[in-house]
This record gives structure tokens, sequence and C-alpha cells, in this order.
């Protein structure tokens, strides 16, 4: 592994901590970092662009965040919307299924989210996040996720999709999911 | 001819919500606003007309970006604003 340039977005001022997420191979989220940055360094690393910073590390990761989700208060967040979602799907597929994994979304995005996320085309990376938001405890998650899903019928997706078209305890996800299989 | 005011959900799970701000930002949003989209419909109360306007409803699908599929639809004609 090489050293690559990894991208964090700038925190809002006087903010000193930047998330970052960590793609440890060409599809998969492996693992979800904090780095901390002072202004000082913010200074040594500050690029042409003001929302950004470029850092070296070692390893094989891909980075990106916008300031908006760096924002560490769910208040100061500005909620995401659905042509937002759209166009990371479009864009950056990997920056939605990190925010379905880790963005900390109100079921009523979730289930969005999840439904625009089965419009990627990669089964391998959409699969594995859609899958686990079939536990969710929302029915209208779950309902999402079925709708991401159906779209993505491999084998594995399918024997996932009967076992929740039999037993979810929401007669809507269930229908949902009968409707994907047949 | 008895008319009946049926709506088209978004998802069928919405009503089974326990959160009432879940069903609202489910159903009656979009973009971070109050959905102002043609969802509410009045119809004769049979089947075929009922059919019909679910049919023409996701027939706008590029507008409202909806997918053909079963939808939940429910009568809403008992509740007032």
């Amino acid at each position: 592994m090489g050293m690559q340039t990894v991208r964090f977005a700038a925190p809002p001022r006087g903010q000193r901590e930047a998330a970052a997420f960590v793609f440890g191979g060409p599809s998969v989220v492996s693992a979800l970092t904090t780095a901390s940055v002072d202004e000082e360094a913010a200074g040594q690393y500050c690029t042409s662009c003001e929302s950004s910073w470029n850092l070296t590390l070692q390893g094989s990761m891909e980075v990106l965040l916008t300031q908006r989700e760096l924002s560490t208060s769910t208040s100061e967040r500005r909620d995401p919307k659905e042509s937002e979602f759209r166009m990371l799907a479009e864009q950056s597929p990997m920056r939605l299924l990190w925010l379905i994994r880790y963005g900390n979304l109100r079921p009523a995005q979730l289930t969005f989210a999840a439904e625009i996320a089965g419009s990627i085309a990669d089964s391998a990376i959409v699969v594995p996040a859609l899958l686990e938001l079939l536990n969710h405890s929302s029915p209208v998650v779950r309902e999402g996720a079925v709708y991401g899903l159906e779209k993505h019928l491999t084998t594995e997706v399918r024997e996932r999709l009967r076992l929740v078209s039999e037993k979810d305890p929401s007669p809507a996800v269930r229908s949902a999911a009968r409707d994907a299989i047949e | 001819m008895a008319l009946i005011l049926l709506r088209i959900a978004r998802r069928s799970a919405s009503f089974e919500e326990v959160d009432s701000q879940t069903i609202l930002e489910t159903e009656f949003s979009h973009e971070g606003r109050p959905d102002l989209r043609l969802s509410v419909y009045e119809v004769a109360d049979e089947h075929a007309e009922i059919v019909r306007t679910y049919v023409q409803h996701t027939a706008s699908a590029p507008t409202l970006g909806l997918p053909f599929r079963r939808r939940h639809h429910l009568n809403v004609s008992s509740l007032e604003p």
C-alpha cells in the first residue's frame, strides 16, 4: 500500500475535529475514523479549495466529506434532500452509502436514501448496506430497503426478501418484499 | 355516485408508524418542505375509478419521481383539515 492523498473537508470555524470516512478497497467501507485537525495544521495543509484540506496518509484510502456532514451538532446540520441523494447515487455512490450507514439519518430520510441507493449499479457495494436496513426498527426504513434491493435481486437478496415476506412484523414490508421477488 | 377522497401513500408502512414526526416527514414532506404535489383525489368509490386514478397518478412519475409499484391507498374522506 502506498501513500495516498486523503481529503478532509474543512470543519466549521472553531471546530477542531474533522470526520473522515475511509474505504479500505475500491468498494467496501471498512472504517470510520476521526482526525483532530487544529487551525495551525489547517494552515499547513490547506489547499486552494477553502472547503477541503489534502492530507497525505499511508494506506489505500479515499475520503471525501462535505462541510455539512462535518457538523457534529444535529441542530446545525441541514437535512439532506432526496434530490441530493439522487445526485450522490449518480456521482458519488460511496458517499451515499456512507450516509446510509453512518449519517444518522432519520427514518423518513433513510427510507428514501435506501430506495435511491438501489439505483447504484454495483450490487456488491449496495446490497450489504441495504440488507442491514432490513433489520431497522422502523418499518418505513425496511420498506425503503426492500425497494432499493428489488433492483439487485441476487440469490442472497432473494432469499432475504423471501424471509422478510414471511416473517417481517410489518404487513406493508411483507407485502413489499413479496412484490419484489414475484 | 358516492365520492371519496383518495390519498396515495409514498410508503405503505407509514401508517404503521407510531412516530407522528416520521409519518409527517415521510408522507407530507418533500425536499425538506411541505409536499405540495398532488396525492389526494376526489374519485368515485368504485374499483375501476380507483385503479384509473392510481395509474394516472403513477404515470406522472417523471414529475413525481415515483416508480411503478403497488401502493397503499387510503380513504381520507372522514378527515377534516
